[in-house]
């Protein structure tokens, strides 16, 4: 697929150097080594139809989730995520569970700044090793591309730079 | 749309699968480049 990496393809979820991940589950699939994905959905009940069994897989593996969604939306996040089994209060504590509202991830400042935003996908990666969790997932809803809002025109480019950065991690990126 | 171009997998209808519209990220900057050289940012 163009996309560079220095890795053996085993068409599996990726191996590397001498790691062995445990699988990546996605809409019933294993994910491979191409771990940039865009989903669309008619409904959000068919969107958590795919995530949630994505989330819980990551949370029950020991791993971070991080999710970027739309401030009005965040209550029924939450209450998806607990309806389907998640304590999510204990995993907010620990560390283990993120949520960041668009407004404290892309639209800081009020709007949207591709580098700044780049640079924060990186940390958010780099903090969740750093932090010894095995991998990150990081759930991000974008609907507020479709608004009118300032910078929103980069969006594009900032969403194929992220094909430079992301094949150096291993986390899968919603 | 571009946004799809720029992810190597989808999830498309509630199936993942590698994406056939991905543009590389080299070859995509080049194509927002001449666009916009060309005035024309659609």
């Amino acid at each position: 697929m163009g996309v560079s990496e220095d890795t053996r393809t085993d068409g599996e979820a990726g191996m590397r150097n001498g790691e062995t991940d445990r699988p990546i589950t996605l809409a019933g699939t294993r994910l491979g080594q191409y771990r940039h994905v865009c989903a669309f959905f008619h409904t959000r009940d068919e969107e958590y139809r795919v995530f949630l069994p994505f989330i819980k897989e990551g949370l029950s593996y020991g791993e971070k989730a991080f999710h970027i969604v739309d401030p009005t939306l965040r209550r029924d996040h939450i209450d998806r995520l607990a309806a389907a089994g998640v304590d999510v209060a204990a995993a907010e504590q620990s560390g283990q569970l993120e949520l960041r509202t668009w407004q404290e991830a892309y639209l800081r400042g009020g709007h949207f700044d591709q580098a700044a935003m780049l640079a924060l996908i990186e940390e958010v990666l780099i903090d969740g090793q750093r932090s010894g969790f095995p991998l990150t997932r990081l759930v991000a809803h974008m609907e507020w591309a479709l608004e009118d809002r300032p910078g929103v025109d980069d969006l594009v480019e900032y969403e194929t730079r992220l094909n430079y950065i992301l094949p150096k991690y291993r986390d899968p990126v919603l | 749309m571009d946004i799809l171009r720029t992810h190597p997998m989808a999830v498309i209808a509630g199936v993942l699968q590698e994406n056939p519209f991905f543009i590389p990220p080299d070859e995509f900057l080049r194509e927002l480049r001449a666009r916009a050289g060309n005035g024309n940012d659609s």
